[in-house]
């Protein structure tokens, strides 16, 4: 992959693989330093393959390859620190935080829709959470989604059926 | 409910986005460690010569580092000046600007906004200027129009925070440099930077508001402009009309 492609790529993808690790690791910061990381290491992956002599190993689909690096280094962040310091806390709005760090700012008012489904969302489990992300809010098709989850395509999409079914229980 | 009730809902999460400043910043970090390893690559593909340059990096290193400790942070800061977008010190030159903001009282913020805009466009037109190859220069392009973009959207952002006649007439010189720069700026990329004219209103409507409240409050509208400069004024009024902003 030449430069140009991988900064097309963070241009079309780094707001989007914020708000994905945003939503599981709920800090602004956090998410910004697991972003950047992201975006590092799908670098050092090219890279590394092209000093291996696999250049030539063209990579299928990059972006399923940027989710799962992004979606591995949440599983570490949660790995290294206790899931109870992270914990979703209903009272204490994610939005809030938003509202401070980011330019959401005082332009959006937070509507009770998107808290609902938000709190919702981190009811579910990390797998129903991801794949709900990626196939309603980012768009991935089932394709990219099996890519990244390493799974049949068949599979995946019983998985998205049953998660959209556990977010309508929670909801 | 159904799914498209659903997914409406899952939608409203979009809201959800990065800082422009902070995409922008990791943008540019990844820039330069991308050629800052291509820039090691082409130093390592120059046989005997490339491995006499990796014999006296340490020596570099080490004149480098004493170079900063004497000329400190002002030297590298002067380096950077010139450096333009995909080279390694743009990221100081950048990070400078980011302090700058940061310590910048709010008054001050429009001011250097506009600075730091103006600075992308001169960028652009030394890009252009410059022999790079045609893909390196749409590169180099393409990351000065973000930054510039970025740099107008902050204008919008601060604009309000504009109170005294003083710091109005500093910006409306500066903004007065944009629009030059703007007027000159290369016929196929203007397109791209098109809407910065609309901010240039904007801009210039709230300097107006400012200059109009000012002279009011003093009633003596005759000292005000004597003491801004007139070419200021006869800017501003070719963008906006006083009675557009005294109404």
């Amino acid at each position: 992959m030449k430069k140009r492609h991988f900064i097309k790529l963070y241009d079309q993808c780094a707001s989007r693989i914020y708000r994905f690790i945003y939503l599981k690791v709920n800090s602004p910061e956090d998410s910004e330093d697991l972003t950047s990381e992201a975006f590092f290491k799908f670098w050092k992956n090219i890279k590394s393959n092209k000093e291996k002599g696999l250049n030539n190993k063209k990579i299928n689909n990059p972006r399923a390859l940027l989710y799962r690096i992004a979606n591995n280094l949440v599983i570490d962040f949660y790995r290294k620190k206790s899931r109870t310091e992270l914990a979703m806390d209903p009272d204490d709005s994610i939005l809030t935080k938003i509202r401070d760090k980011t330019d959401l700012g005082a332009k959006v008012r937070i509507d009770s829709d998107m808290e609902g489904v938000k709190k919702a969302l981190g009811q579910l489990k990390d797998e129903h959470q991801s794949v709900i992300v990626w196939r309603y809010l980012d768009e991935l098709s089932n394709k990219e989604i099996s890519q990244i989850l390493g799974k049949s395509e068949g599979a995946t999409r019983v998985i998205v059926h049953r998660a959209m079914n556990a977010l309508k229980k929670n909801l | 409910m159904t799914d498209q009730d659903l997914i409406k809902k899952i939608k409203k999460l979009d809201r959800i986005h990065p800082s422009r400043q902070w995409t922008g910043s990791l943008r540019r970090s990844l820039v330069a460690q991308i050629d800052y390893e291509l820039v090691r690559e082409k130093g390592s593909g120059f046989g005997f010569f490339g491995g006499w340059l990796r014999g006296i990096q340490p020596m570099a290193l080490a004149v480098s580092l004493i170079l900063i400790l004497v000329g400190g942070p002002w030297l590298a800061l002067k380096a950077s000046e010139p450096s333009l977008p995909g080279e390694f010190l743009y990221a100081i030159k950048r990070a400078n600007e980011d302090l700058q903001k940061t310590i910048a009282s709010n008054g001050e913020k429009t001011g250097l906004a506009v600075e730091f805009a103006n600075r992308r466009l001169e960028e652009l037109a030394k890009i252009n200027e410059d022999s790079f190859s045609p893909e390196e220069k749409d590169e180099k392009t393409k990351e000065a129009i973000i930054d510039f973009k970025d740099s107008m959207a902050s204008v919008s952002q601060q604009i309000k925070s504009i109170s005294s006649k003083e710091e109005a007439v500093a910006v409306a010189k500066k903004t007065r440099k944009l629009k030059e720069n703007l007027d000159n700026i290369p016929a196929e990329i203007k397109g791209d930077v098109a809407e910065a004219e609309k901010t240039i209103e904007e801009i210039n409507k709230e300097i107006l508001a400012v200059l109009v409240k000012d002279s009011e409050k003093d009633g003596e509208i005759a000292t005000s402009t004597d003491v801004i400069d007139q070419e200021i004024i006869i800017f501003l009024e070719t963008v906006t009309s006083t009675e557009e902003v005294v109404e």
